[in-house]
């Protein structure tokens, strides 16, 4: 069964084909309260930046990305509270469908008017929410294990962060999938109901015909429950940030407390950037120290105690004692020629190739093993996407 | 002699002065006393340090260590009053004491730089002799 196109002379109502001939007796009634409205175009817009900063401004707008990443986390715990006490559209139990209705919606077996969702929508509402709550865990277990920051650093390997990553992607794409459903249901109910669905949700009314329509349970919002439930939940989860956030990170040596710690900043940082001991593996460290008097070019030698102190550190501490990006990534990738230019290791390489020739004419950067000239965290060791700050005059 | 041996003995030279290490320029004085005492000992004839002769020393074009190092400018740059920056694009402080007032104050330092900035650019250790005429240099600017 078609609904037959109504006339209306609802403002929001834009159907070309309409005539004023026959009079309508359909009403607007509420459907979306404000709390839902605000919600939904909240989501837009940070659903819209996560996605923008996630698919087009990585690794540089990391940060905008948590905020908008985090900003649809509190959302979601938002509309899971508004789910279960908000009003009769919001609520999940009204969305709910079997799949049988669902299929038979999607059949066009089921054409009945929902003033809230239908059997189809309240699908892909189910699944959009349940995609947007996967790639908040998801994002952060890769923050916690990859980029070794969030509440999950202390906790997590960074493979482990690392299968987030690649499944956070993927979940990404499920939402933009989710998201196109989402229009074309709307855009398809629009034109089938002859209603403007979108400004629905602005104004919160939708029309309700005559008959067949099918209306609402009688449920009210509550929303004292619903407001102390959702402050407490995000109050929660703010203690949970506070008290993990910038926790001492798992595959962390505590390089900070070796006791030869000022001795190796202060020997081998004074002629170039302080390499982490993560850069290279503990043989290829010793390799360097028993050549310092050919090092890089230059004669670099050093006293034998401080030499001994300083190897001993580095043997410590080498890469293979670190879970940290820089440290996986540069693992194994070496060239065995030259054991010890971390810019012969082919990950590195990989990774700076556009960048070396406007770096080299740089006289901030000067040469390819001056880190810190663009990474403001290669002394810890950390080498964050977001650090990453590339002097002007060695831009391209 | 292995260089570190050497860089040892010349250390342990200038561990074994009294040392007045309290102020800078009595820690100077130190130093550079016992680059005489080493350069009398090399040299009886030995005549007492000349800036200019350090000026020359880091002016030249010597080319004689390394090939990437062929200057003392190479890193300091033309002018000692001024920064440096290596080769890697770390700054170096002026090495004239008159800008970089802790200058040759840290015997250690002192020796350990010399040894291997000597090296790696007239591709020998420095004599004492040279060393002395340098700080000269430095200092008096
Ligand atoms: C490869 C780069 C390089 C070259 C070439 C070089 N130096 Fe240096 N020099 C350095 C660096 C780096 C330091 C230590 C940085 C600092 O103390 O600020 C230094 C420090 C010194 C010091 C230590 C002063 C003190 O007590 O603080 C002396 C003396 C010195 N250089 C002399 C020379 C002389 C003489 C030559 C030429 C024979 C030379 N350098 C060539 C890089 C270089």
């Amino acid at each position: 069964m078609f609904v037959a196109p109504r006339r209306s002379q609802a403002r929001q109502v834009r159907t070309p084909s309409d005539q004023p001939s026959a009079p309508s007796s359909d009403t607007e009634v509420p459907v979306w309260d404000l709390p839902t409205r605000l919600f939904h175009w909240a989501l837009v817009l940070a659903v819209s930046v996560t996605l923008g900063t996630g698919l087009f401004g990585m690794p540089q707008r990391l940060n905008l990305h948590l905020l908008a990443g985090g900003s649809v986390a509190v959302l979601l715990v938002f509309r899971l509270i508004w789910g279960l006490v908000g009003p009769a559209a919001s609520r999940f139990s009204t969305a709910l469908a079997s799949p049988r209705r669902v299929l038979d919606r999607l059949r066009r077996a089921d054409t009945a008017t929902y003033l809230g969702h239908n059997p189809l929508a309240g699908a892909v509402l189910f699944g959009l929410l349940g995609l947007l709550g996967l790639l908040v865990v998801t994002g952060l277990v890769s923050l916690g294990g990859e980029e070794q920051r969030g509440p999950l650093a202390a906790s997590l390997s960074w493979t482990t962060g690392r299968r987030a990553h690649g499944l956070h992607e993927l979940l990404a794409w499920g939402v933009i999938g989710a998201v196109v459903l989402h229009l074309g249901g709307m855009l398809i109910e629009s034109l089938h109901l002859r209603e403007n669905l979108p400004a629905a949700m602005v104004t919160g009314l939708r029309r309700r015909p005559d008959a067949g329509a099918v209306e609402l349970p009688a449920l009210r919002p509550r929303r004292t429950l619903g407001a102390v439930a959702f402050v407490a939940l995000v109050l929660l989860g703010g203690a949970w940030l506070a008290s993990t956030w910038g926790t001492a990170p798992s595959g962390w040596s505590s390089l900070d407390e070796h006791p030869d710690q000022a001795l190796f900043e202060a020997e081998c940082g004074s002629c170039h950037t302080l390499y982490h001991p993560s850069l290279l593996a503990a043989d290829e460290w010793t390799l360097v120290m028993q050549t310092l008097d050919e090092h890089f070019g230059e004669d670099a030698s050093l006293m034998p105690e401080p030499a001994e102190r300083i190897t001993a550190l580095l043997i410590e501490h080498g890469n293979g004692t670190w879970d940290t990006e820089a440290a996986n990534e540069l693992r194994g990738q070496q060239d065995p020629a030259e054991p010890m230019a971390v810019t012969s290791n082919r990950w590195w390489a990989e990774h700076h190739r556009d960048l070396e020739e406007a770096a080299l004419a740089s006289p901030d950067v000067r040469s390819p093993g001056n880190c810190e000239a663009c990474h403001l965290d290669a002394v810890q060791g950390r080498f964050g996407g977001h650090r990453i700050d590339v002097p002007r005059s060695a831009q391209p | 002699m292995k260089p570190t041996s050497a860089l040892l003995a010349a250390l342990a030279l200038l561990a074994a002065l009294p040392v007045l290490a309290a102020s800078a320029p009595g820690a100077r004085a130190a130093i550079l006393d016992g680059f005489a005492e080493r350069a009398r000992a090399a040299d009886p004839g030995f005549e007492g340090f000349d800036g200019e002769r350090g000026r020359a020393l880091f002016e030249g074009d010597w080319g004689l260590g390394k090939p990437d190092t062929p200057s003392c400018t190479t890193c300091h740059g033309p002018d000692p009053r001024r920064a440096g920056q290596t080769r890697a694009g770390k700054t170096i402080e002026p090495l004239a004491v008159s800008v970089t007032p802790s200058r040759f104050t840290d015997p250690d330092e002192v020796a350990k730089w010399f040894f291997r900035n000597c090296r790696s650019v007239l591709g020998r250790e420095c004599t004492a002799q040279e060393q002395g005429d340098f700080m000269t240099f430095a200092t008096g600017l």
